[in-house]
């Protein structure tokens, strides 16, 4: 719908219409914990950072939170307190993330706990990235696409990181099997987000293909769609994390594929 | 209470009882009141009697009256604002069939005819909440590229809102877009939106009379919360054919009419279409070159009168939007409606309306992307029958009897793609509306009027298809099949409705209402524009009727020999089982969507005033409304109540239209509202390496305040009996004040390490013009 709209402002209104940057007296609010913990299978490094909040108009630097005790364990009983290796971020060599176990963050931080739970879903095999092109308004445009086999009948729930030039790309794409069980998936990637870096003939595009479960599907899908802009009420992401704090923590798999625009 | 409730009814049913008694040797009068030059039915017009000063009737929605008087001479007349006094003088020894043929009042001031009532009708009437709007006035009102609009105008007066810039949709009395009932020639339009909402769908060349009730709807009127718009198109004119039609910036219209038999029968033809997109072609870019962009409606009506007791009404409507980029994307959609309706006069006294009514809404969306060909395909369908009788056993009394019944047929949406892969086909959904209903208007005294009646409204959502049992976080835990036909769940809704007013001189009046309506369609959007793709869904086992109680009181008073109208109406709104996604519903081709909503109640009160000049060269209206519209919805806002999207404390708006001469007549109107209430971010933080916002609480920040002036110039170049021309000039938002479309948040293009809030504005400063003709 965002397209339509666009494609209306531009048609119809660009004569008229005008965007200006603006100050509005926005409230503070009190800091509030966020926590980004990930375990992966790509390596036993498992990293956890944990940051608050700021208001709107301070500078984009989260201050970090430091000396927090933080675990990772899992449903086959190990357990692992992971350290402070810089101010904020909080890692281990000691887990290495296995399909099909659940694990455990506990993170105690600013005097409240704060617990979360993922389990790694068995890996799904990303058969290609491709790049599709469109001529829209303004030229052609550069998609990094997509193409896979669904399984049937797994609840499968995938996520796609894109980078270009090496550089990571706002916004995040989510794709539930809801509707779609079982049958190969096709399609463009390009996030709702923004309007996106504009790509280009000989650009470097990568794409991190992920699977995670259905919780971490949910967190990213309505941060997507709280994030889109046009969204009437807007809300915060539906956390997995307890106790208020925002973030997630997701156990997944990891498949990187990438391609040079020609 | 409960007893003086009773006591009351049969207070009522004796005074239709008492009648009876005294029913010796009475005989009435009926007909039909007509304009002389088109043959158009007057709507609304009012029959009185020069001997009994007390008594009057108006004519029904297809112009026709009946009055029963004891046995005498009379002379009766009609009154008919903008029209000549036309008397008939009766010897009433049997029941006589008469029809008022009245010509127009011949007057410098005719064109700004601002209302057709009788006079102090807003006085004497039980009625409230009710807006009424002369097509005439109408196109002196300066809008939007000079595109005279129905639903613009109504919005200028007050409890009926604008939903904002580029935006058709209308919020009355607090209650959603999607709880207004729009009914055109009697059939539901479910979007009125064309060019998603620059453009109401309504084509005002094709429109006789337009009702708007936002409180006290009568009974026959049910299905939706908040309001109803009851247009009706024009009849044609059935004496001799004519063609009008304007020319505009951006669109074009075309107006034929004439008669089928002459004095029999006539038919309206009414055409428009935008080219709008004809500016693309000047674009350097190919794409932009092959884009589309444009709408177009037919409005088409034709009747025919078979003998004195019985006439034949068919009306249809065709419009759609067409919107294309390139060849990759595409997406059209419109309504299409048709009405056949056969008046019948079974006797003097008692009049009969079958009507036969179809209606579809429907859109279409093509992608056509690397590679990938797609297709979205969604659809509204109704078949819709009604019967009303309607009785007229005296002056004093009016009773309506009536049933209706629809079958509706959703189609939330089904994909299909050229190489079989992202297919998906949701269910269609299939329900059974009814209604039964009375409702009587009762003269009770010389000073009090009432209007009381009941709806019963009965749904059923019905098979085939599979339904689910969700748990209460929404997982379906079970799926049951029911075969074609089966009921799954069935409705019953108990509607009462009252309207009262009291005179307390031949100057002033108080009124009271109270009406319940239930909402079984509903629709449900998270997205802050109207978009032609937003889903209606039907009521089921999980999602409850929306049940909404209106009360309302009111004090009319007329000045100046019914010069200026004040009225001032208070009302409070309590609303049950409203609707509303889940934080972060999934809501793309989810057949389980019932498990992504949250249900609440709402409330709304607030007081509107209104003052009115209605003749004279300088005429117009002050229109201001204090109000406040609340949800409280389970899991939002952590279970508070919070104000609605759609709250807006103030809302003004004042409209002058000033008869400058003979040929030149000026207008203006200005608006000013409390901005909508919003959710803004408190914070933010950074997750995924992105800028995320924190939110504090649901819509606790407000948009700028909304305000707008636009003036209006119309030049009546010639006018003789054969041909009429003229020109409109137009200035939508004469000052330029930059209103907030969209207020979004961004991370900063010129310092990354910051974010910052950037305001899009439409429609600064649009003139327009626009060339009319009549011949």
């Amino acid at each position: 719908m965002k397209l339509i709209k666009n494609f209306i402002l531009i048609s119809l209104a660009s004569l008229v219409s005008c965007t200006k940057v603006i100050n509005i007296d926005l409230n503070s609010a009190d800091p509030k914990v966020v926590i980004e913990g990930v375990v992966t299978g790509l390596s036993s490094k498992q990293t956890v950072t944990i940051t608050k909040t700021v208001n709107f108009n301070d500078s984009n630097t989260m201050p970090a939170v430091s000396s927090a005790l933080v675990t990772i364990s899992d449903n086959t009983g190990q357990l692992d307190t992971l350290k402070e290796t810089s101010s904020g971020v909080y890692t281990t060599e000691n887990i290495a993330g296995v399909y099909g176990r659940t694990y455990i963050l506990t993170v105690i931080a600013e005097g409240k706990t704060f617990t979360a739970q993922s389990t790694m879903p068995f890996p799904v095999n990303l058969d290609s990235l491709y790049i599709s092109t469109n001529q829209l308004l303004g030229g052609i445009t550069y998609s990094p696409s997509i193409r896979f086999y669904e399984p049937a009948g797994k609840g499968g729930r995938y996520r796609f990181i894109r980078y270009y030039n090496g550089k990571k790309e706002k916004g995040t794409t989510v794709i539930s099997d809801e509707g779609v069980d079982g049958i190969i998936i096709e399609r463009p990637i390009t996030s709702p987000r923004d309007n996106g870096t504009e790509l280009k003939v000989g650009d470097l595009v990568e794409v991190d293909f992920l699977c995670t479960d259905d919780a971490v599907y949910t967190y990213f899908n309505s941060l997507q769609q709280n994030t889109s802009g046009d969204s009437a009420a807007p809300d915060n992401p539906v956390s997995n994390i307890s106790n208020g704090a925002l973030g997630y923590f997701s156990a997944h798999t990891v498949q990187r594929k990438s391609t040079i625009i020609k | 209470m409960v007893k003086f409730k009773i006591t009351y009814f049969l207070l009522l049913c004796s005074s239709i009882l008492s009648l009876k008694l005294y029913a010796q040797n009475k005989f009435t009068v009926s007909g039909k009141v007509k304009d002389s030059k088109s043959g158009e039915e007057l709507i609304g017009a009012v029959v009185m009697i020069e001997e009994l000063k007390t008594t009057a009737v108006a004519t029904n929605a297809y112009g026709f009256y009946s009055l029963t008087l004891p046995e005498g001479e009379y002379s009766i007349y009609v009154n008919y604002f903008g029209y000549q006094k036309n008397e008939f003088k009766a010897k009433l020894n049997q029941n006589i069939v008469h029809d008022f043929v009245l010509v127009e009042e011949v007057t410098e001031l005719k064109e700004v005819v601002i209302s057709t009532k009788k006079q102090d009708d807003n006085i004497t009437k039980a009625q409230m909440g009710v807006e009424k709007l002369d097509i005439k006035e109408i196109s002196k009102i300066p809008v939007l590229f000079g595109e005279k609009d129905v639903l613009k105008t109504l919005q200028l007066l007050p409890g009926i809102k604008s939903a904002g810039d580029g935006n058709s949709g209308y919020y009355v009395r607090g209650g959603g877009a999607d709880q207004n009932l729009i009914l055109l020639d009697e059939a539901p339009v479910y979007n009125a939106s064309h060019l998603l909402g620059f453009f109401s769908t309504f084509n005002s060349d094709a429109i006789k009379d337009v009702t708007l009730y936002k409180g006290g709807m009568p009974s026959p009127y049910g299905g939706r919360l908040s309001s109803v718009l009851d247009i009706k198109m024009n009849e044609g004119n059935d004496k001799k054919y004519g063609v009008s039609g304007g020319i505009g910036l951006i669109s074009s219209r075309l107006l034929f009419q004439g008669p089928i038999v002459k004095e029999k029968g006539s038919f309206m033809v009414a055409a428009r279409r935008t080219y709008a997109d004809a500016f693309l072609k000047l674009s350097s870019d190919e794409s932009t070159r092959n884009s589309t962009l444009y709408f177009y409606d037919i409005n088409a009506k034709g009747n025919y009168k078979i003998n004195e007791k019985n006439r034949l009404f068919v009306s249809g409507y065709f419009g759609r939007d067409k919107l294309g980029i390139g060849g990759t994307f595409g997406i059209d959609w419109g309504n299409s409606t048709g009405t056949i309706r056969w008046n019948r006069l079974l006797s003097p006294k008692w009049f009969s309306n079958t009507t036969g009514i179809f209606s579809n809404y429907s859109y279409k969306i093509n992608i056509n992307a690397s590679g990938n060909d797609f297709t979205i395909f969604s659809r509204i369908r109704d078949y819709n029958f009604k019967q009303e009788f309607e009785y007229f056993p005296n002056p004093r009394n009016n009773i309506k009897i009536g049933y209706n019944t629809i079958y509706h047929k959703l189609t939330p949406g089904q994909s299909t793609g050229s190489n079989s892969i992202n297919n998906s086909v949701l269910q269609d959904r299939y329900s059974w509306e009814n209604g039964v209903y009375f409702s009587h208007d009762l003269n009770a005294t010389e000073k009090l009027n009432i209007t009381y009646g009941l709806r019963i409204s009965t749904f059923s959502a019905i098979g085939k298809g599979n339904f689910y049992t969700y748990d209460g976080n929404g997982k379906a835990i079970d799926t049951t099949y029911y075969n074609s036909g089966e009921f799954v769940k069935t409705y019953i809704n108990p509607e009462p409705r009252f309207s009262g007013s009291y005179k307390l001189s031949s100057k002033s009046s108080v009124k009271a209402s109270y009406a319940r309506n239930a909402q079984y369609l509903h629709l449900i959007s998270n997205s802050t524009a109207s978009s032609p793709t937003d889903l209606w869904i039907s009521s089921s086992a999980n999602v409850k009727p929306q049940l909404a109680d209106q009360y309302s009181v009111g004090y009319f008073r007329n000045f100046k020999d019914n010069l200026f109208e004040f009225s001032t109406e208070a009302y409070y709104k309590d609303l049950q089982n409203q609707i509303d996604y889940k934080n972060g519903a999934n809501t793309q081709a989810n057949d389980k969507l019932e498990g992504e909503l949250l249900f609440g109640k709402g409330r709304a009160y607030g007081i509107e005033f209104l003052l009115k000049k209605k003749t004279g060269r300088f005429s117009g209206w002050i229109g201001y409304t204090l109000s406040r519209t609340e949800r409280k919805i389970d899991k939002i806002n952590n279970n508070n109540w919070y104000v609605a999207r759609q709250d807006r404390t103030h809302d003004i708006s004042i409209v002058g239209l000033y008869e400058l001469n003979k040929k030149w007549s000026l207008s203006a109107t200005f608006v000013y509202n409390t901005g909508n209430a919003v959710t803004f971010p408190s914070g933010k933080y950074r997750v995924d390496g992105d800028v995320q916002y924190v939110y504090t609480e649901r819509n606790g920040y407000r948009m700028p305040a909304y305000h707008r002036m636009d003036i209006g110039a119309t030049w009546l170049r010639k006018k003789t009996e054969r041909f009429e021309s003229s020109w409109n000039f137009s200035i939508y938002n004469l000052y330029g004040r930059e209103n907030a479309y969209t207020i979004t948040f961004r991370e900063s293009e010129s310092d990354p390490n910051k974010t910052e809030a950037v305001r899009t504005a439409l429609f600064r400063f649009v003139p327009s013009f626009s060339y009319n003709f009549k011949f």
